[in-house]
């Protein structure tokens, strides 16, 4: 969909939904910065009687104000049931509009397994949060994906701190692969953390711990992704030079360190983020539509990974 | 001064054995190379029979090609051939595959076969995994040819005899004419 046939269907179909949601955003954060200030000042009174003999006032001033600043920036999140109604009225329209049979649950994930089996994220793993789930079908090819946010998180008994590194964050794409095949292949970016990468970094290949290394001959592939199979001769029959073509266009067009695997029949690709997906902006509103726009082309850029990656061509024995 | 001297030559030696064993290791990879491009060659012309009997029917006009189909595979599978002999076989086997499933086009009610359509899919599978074991065959090769001409393993290379190994080079005419999967576009 062009620019323009987007902002046409944009007018048509969301701007009204949008525009109340944003008038209640609005008036949520009204609410909300007058609680701030309020609050600040309840705080700051017993903690300026404290301190006032000791620093000048210029000084707690200046720590009630960055207190404020900060306690602002940590609770400003929009409330669940406006998020939920933004993602009702407005994303699962945009997902509509590119397939009417794809379906989105705003409160569903990738299943941890499947994360798991992939081996795309780091064994580590403890916890893991999804949400944002579309799945459908485009022509022959089954998918699915969310955004999920892979975390360790250290937990002490009796002790309330905890410890928590994330992983991964981004999306998670499956989708049916159209070809046969029997081990596990795994693609991943050079220099990135990964199940085998810590390891594979320092060392090199070794076999007793990653898969082998499957050398190709896409020497600008080479650069981008190391790939790792217990059978070479199976990671060449799955990648293909025109294989090897399509993952680097994908890797081009998402401008993101993709990490892709080949296990149980399906192909896993974990794309990185660096922010929350497919949700509304809370302190400018008026970038929604801008932002819309770029939800909707990433979402068909993850549907074409389908196309990109020639899953339809069911030329094999695989129906 | 001696024991220096006696844990410079371990280490030489090690070094030699090292550098030995890493081109037999390259060697036998190689050799299971091969094996695989052979195994699915021979998937290749186990698949043959059943395509020429379920052609033969509707091909008419082409009895001279199945013919010579047929005569190629005998050829390839027999157990006197020589290796350089085998790979010109296995080429115009394939050129003559890749004719074969040009001339499907003329025959719609062939292409609707059912029977058809799952050999054809297999004949794809199989010359995928053909080329899939030729390139591990290719880079197995370049993986020895390398150690055998690097200095320093190229003298141990030498002194053993390892021999270097000649990569598989796909013909043009291959490229053009193992044309099933625009078949299937066109389709």
């Amino acid at each position: 969909m062009s620019r323009q046939s987007f902002q046409n269907f944009f007018e048509r179909n969301i701007s009204k939904d949008l525009s109340s949601i944003e008038k209640k955003i609005k008036e949520y954060k009204q609410k909300y910065i007058l609680f701030s200030v309020i609050i600040s000042i309840l705080l700051t009174i017993p903690i300026y009687a404290f301190l006032y003999q000791y620093y000048s006032i210029t000084l707690i001033s200046l720590l009630l104000v960055l207190f404020i600043f900060a306690v602002s920036l940590k609770i400003a999140q929009i409330p669940e049931e406006l998020r939920l109604e933004y993602k009702r009225a407005v994303i699962q329209k945009i997902i509509k509009k590119i397939d009417s049979d794809f379906q989105f649950n705003a409160h569903k994930s990738v299943p941890r397994h499947e994360v798991i089996r992939s081996k795309l994220i780091s064994t580590n793993m403890t916890d893991l949060m999804g949400e944002d789930h579309i799945s459908g079908k485009v022509d022959k090819t089954a998918f699915y994906m969310s955004e999920i946010k892979a975390m360790y998180i250290q937990r002490r008994e009796g002790d309330a701190t905890e410890w928590k590194e994330t992983l991964f964050n981004g999306i998670f794409f499956v989708a049916d692969f159209h070809k046969n095949f029997n081990q596990q292949t795994f693609i991943l970016p050079k220099k990135t953390p990964g199940v085998f990468r810590p390891v594979a970094n320092k060392l090199g290949n070794l076999n007793f711990i990653t898969p082998p290394l499957v050398k190709l001959e896409n020497t600008q592939f080479e650069k981008l992704f190391s790939v790792h199979c217990k059978d070479q001769t199976e990671a060449r029959y799955l990648l293909s030079s025109a294989m090897i073509e399509n993952i680097l266009n994908i890797q081009k067009k998402f401008k993101k360190r993709i990490s892709v695997s080949f296990v149980h029949s399906k192909v896993c690709i974990a794309i990185p983020l660096t922010k929350n997906w497919l949700e509304p902006l809370f302190w400018k509103t008026s970038a929604n539509y801008r932002q819309l726009e770029d939800y909707h082309d990433t979402l068909n850029k993850i549907i074409d990974i389908i196309h990109d990656m020639n899953l339809n061509r069911r030329i094999w024995t695989k129906e | 001064m001696v024991w220096g001297i006696l844990a410079f030559v371990v280490v030489v030696l090690l070094v030699i054995v090292g550098m030995y064993n890493s081109l037999v290791i390259r060697r036998n990879e190689v050799k299971n190379a091969f094996g695989g491009l052979d195994a699915n060659l021979k998937k290749r012309h186990d698949l043959i029979p059943n395509l020429i009997s379920t052609v033969k029917a509707y091909m008419k006009h082409e009895a001279d090609l199945l013919t010579k189909i047929t005569q190629l595979r005998s050829r390839a599978t027999s157990p006197n051939i020589n290796p350089s002999d085998r790979v010109g076989v296995e080429n115009q086997l394939n050129q003559a595959l890749g004719g074969l499933m040009i001339s499907v086009e003329n025959y719609p009610d062939l292409k609707a076969n059912q029977n058809f359509m799952d050999l054809q899919r297999s004949m794809n599978e199989v010359e995928e995994q053909i080329s899939a074991s030729r390139r591990t065959y290719n880079s197995a090769v370049t993986d020895l040819n390398n150690g055998i001409q690097t200095f320093p393993s190229n003298f141990i290379a030498g002194f053993f005899g390892f021999k270097q190994e000649t990569v598989l080079k796909t013909q043009e005419s291959e490229r053009k004419n193992f044309n099933a999967k625009a078949l299937f576009d066109q389709s």
